[in-house]
């Protein structure tokens, strides 16, 4: 019975609207204002909307929420309205009727044409050849970034990314020079002093009217070395770093390669990366002609444990600087001491 | 009396020779066999009856035989049980399987392509020109091309497109090749190259060696896989970070955005370009879910693992999954890219459409092998899976069994 009472009264209330719609003059100054959040909805995105007037209490108001001329949510106090944007490309009206309690009634219409950008970064900075994963940002490095927008034109199709307006901001700080129309690419310093950023850009169509946003964390990651065998033939053994405990078996001769993850370089012996090998706390000479390289020759009848390390620094970003010290073993050769080549 | 104990003597004498003779010719031919058999199996020595330096080189260590494991050969256990067979024992650095019942691989690190006879078994080299360090190798044209990639003491990627039985001039692809792809035909090369930008993606014809520019981006860390008419590029992954997808079609170049912003996400698309297995960082893990492009649905999966390590059924909505027995603690999957851990896997079949899976086979368990499955591809015509092992670089086949859905599913069609 009394659903069926509250049913009855809802449906009163719609069809007031209803009339009210068509009937009613409004004031021009509008006192509703309808918010989003998000401010900028992206497709199939849920929107929360929320009514405001700046002089009438809404929470004690008898609200109605229609998507599209339809009335979705009518209630007292209703301020809010959650639903989920459309593709790009279509659009939506949401539109608020609100009736005080001294009867007057107000309204508020907009249109909700979702428009997408997505925001892809990268650092500038080394990964060996046929490494799967991403290159992470180091402290002193770059950061590429680029952003791909997807705004519908109201005549159909959508806007080519040269015509429409990027502006790069972090953490809210404009980056007006790096900003502009077609400014699609981006390349900026990272984070100082093992910091972060929020990096956002937002992209306008060319009238201004269609707005989309997209934010990403950047953060220190830092470089790091690792060391692999290098096969004479095979090559470097990226499957399997060495670690702690690691045992070289059977060759008197050992080559082993320094990988500097994520530093500022272009190529791993490039005149800016500094190499210094050690071999149980002494710097092993390295006449290799490749210094991310050390050749040890074995030559003990004994097994080993020898303490090895090479530390990395960069001459173009005095604090981007990475080390590694490891206790490796050595199975027995034939030989009779321990050095670098 | 004496005349006759001189011809006793003499005929045992004689017959004792004889015997010696007869027993020396055949243990002389069970070497020969042995050898030739040894030489045709692993096939490093172009002729066979040239050499016999077993033991003498740095390929003496590496002579054993293919290792079938997990069953016998036997057709009635055949049907029962995967069979597992180790196909080389070397670091191979790429393969593919030809229509004609063998397969064509890389050696690493001789850069040799050799043929393997999948049912007697035999291997066969077909090109020695050596390359030393062939890190990655990708066959073309049924087999009758391959690229070899290299580096330089820098290790800077050297390409190179050849024949892959030697004949025919060789051509340098690109030296700021960053990623390569075929299509599914093996008819064409993708190619990602550094540009001073950022990376170009050209679509390259092996006929003319020209190539058209199709995509263009400031970001370089990008994966491509190339399905029907579509290229896949994907940012590449990492635990912590988001990543996004799109699809490139290949004659227009037009983009369409598939996945966005989803930690360390990793792709692989179907081969009717309709899906996408992924996984993104969940909980630590990476978690495995398939992306209907048409419904844009997302059907998550009762699994953690990578898309790397798995391959689509080409025509049924089948996938193949290496799938790590478990995770030691760490970034997934970048730990793993940069091998300061290993895998050691199961390998699952997984319905695409209602996400069940079945473990096929565990080698673990049932071998004591530790498998960290890489390159895996599927063999439709025989329901096998072929595969390296990332631990030694070794290549392996698994021969499905009837109880799979790919098996069950052909025998009532």
């Amino acid at each position: 019975m009394r659903v069926f009472l509250l049913s009855g009264f809802l449906v009163s209330l719609s069809l007031l609207f209803a009339g009210v719609v068509y009937a009613q003059t409004f004031t021009p100054l509008d006192p509703l204002t309808i918010s989003l959040s998000p401010k900028y909805p992206q497709p199939g995105q849920e929107v929360t909307a929320t009514v405001t007037s700046s002089d009438i209490n809404a929470r004690s108001a008898t609200i109605a929420w229609l998507l599209n001329d339809e009335v979705k949510k009518q209630e007292a106090g209703g301020v809010s309205y959650t639903f989920t944007a459309t593709e790009v490309g279509s659009s939506q009206t949401l539109e608020v009727l609100v009736r005080a309690p001294d009867g007057n009634i107000s309204s508020k219409k907009i249109t909700i044409s979702p428009s997408q950008v997505t925001l892809l970064w990268e650092a500038d900075t080394y990964t060996p050849p046929f490494y799967g994963g991403r290159a992470l940002y180091s402290i002193g490095s770059n950061i590429r970034a680029e952003a791909v927008p997807h705004i519908a034109r109201p005549e159909g199709g959508f806007y080519d990314p040269s015509e429409v307006t990027y502006v790069w901001s972090k953490n809210g700080v404009v980056m007006g020079s790096s900003s502009g129309i077609g400014a699609q690419t981006l390349i900026t310093e990272g984070p100082k002093f093992l910091g972060n950023y929020i990096l956002t850009v937002e992209v306008r169509s060319p009238s201004g009217t269609q707005i989309a946003q997209s934010s990403a964390l950047v953060e220190t990651y830092g470089a790091m070395v690792k060391l692999y065998e290098r096969d004479p033939l095979a090559g470097v053994q990226y499957q399997s770093t060495i670690t702690n405990g690691y045992s070289f078996n059977d060759s008197p001769q050992i080559e082993l390669q320094a990988i500097p993850y994520f530093m500022d370089a272009r190529t791993i012996n490039g005149s800016s990366l500094a190499y210094t090998w050690n071999i149980n706390g002494e710097t092993a000479t390295n006449e290799t002609g490749s210094p991310s390289t050390l050749n040890i020759q074995l030559s003990s009848v004994e097994s080993i444990s020898t303490q090895l390390g090479v530390s990395i620094s960069n001459n173009s970003s005095p604090l981007q600087k990475t080390e590694s010290t490891l206790r490796v073993n050595f199975e027995g050769s034939t030989k009779n001491s321990l050095f670098g080549l | 009396m004496q005349k006759k104990y001189v011809y006793i003597v003499t005929s045992i004498i004689v017959t004792v020779l004889i015997a010696s003779l007869i027993g020396w010719a055949i243990f002389i031919n069970k070497q020969q066999q042995a050898l030739q058999s040894e030489t045709q199996d692993l096939g490093y020595f172009g002729d066979s009856t040239s050499s016999n330096s077993r033991g003498d080189s740095f390929f003496g260590s590496f002579f054993s035989n293919s290792t079938d494991t997990g069953s016998d050969s036997s057709a009635s256990t055949s049907e029962q049980r995967p069979i597992l067979r180790q196909l080389y024992n070397l670091p191979t650095a790429g393969f593919v399987k030809n229509g004609t019942g063998t397969v064509r691989f890389v050696d690493r690190r001789t850069g040799y392509v050799f043929e393997k006879d999948l049912s007697d078994g035999t291997t066969t080299r077909i090109d020695q020109t050596t390359v030393p360090q062939v890190y990655n190798a990708l066959f073309l044209d049924n087999g009758k091309k391959v690229v070899r990639q290299y580096t330089d003491k820098d290790l800077q990627v050297i390409s190179v497109l050849s024949g892959s039985t030697g004949e025919g001039e060789s051509a340098s692809l690109s030296p700021n090749i960053l990623e390569i792809t075929t299509d599914s035909t093996n008819q064409k090369l993708a190619l990602l190259e550094r540009s001073s930008s950022g990376s170009e993606l050209y679509i390259y014809n092996l006929e003319t060696n020209s190539k058209d520019l199709i995509f263009h981006s400031a970001l370089r860390g990008w994966n491509i896989q190339w399905e029907k008419s579509v290229i896949l590029v994907s940012q590449k992954p990492s635990a912590g970070l988001p990543g996004s997808a799109y699809s490139v079609a290949v004659s227009t170049g037009l983009t369409s955005l598939l996945l966005q912003q989803k930690n360390g996400l990793q792709t692989n698309m179907s081969p009717d370009a309709d899906k996408i297995l992924f996984s993104s960082t969940k909980n630590g893990l990476p978690a495995l879910s398939i992306f209907n492009s048409t419904t844009s649905a997302v059907l998550d999966l009762p699994l953690s693992g990578l898309p790397e390590k798995c391959v689509w059924h080409p025509e049924k909505p089948l996938i193949y999954c290496a799938i790590p027995n478990k995770f030691p603690e760490g970034d997934y999957p970048d730990i793993w890219h940069q091998g300061t851990i290993h895998f050691v896997d199961s390998i699952y079949e997984i319905n695409a459409e209602t996400g069940s899976s079945t473990m096929i086979i565990s080698p673990e368990t049932t071998d004591g092998l530790s498998l960290d499955i890489v390159k895996l591809t599927f063999d439709v015509s025989t329901g096998e899976l072929f595969f390296v092992n990332k631990l030694d670089q070794t290549f392996w086949s698994l021969t499905l069994p009837k109880s799979t859905s790919f098996n069950q599913n052909e025998s009532s069609e």
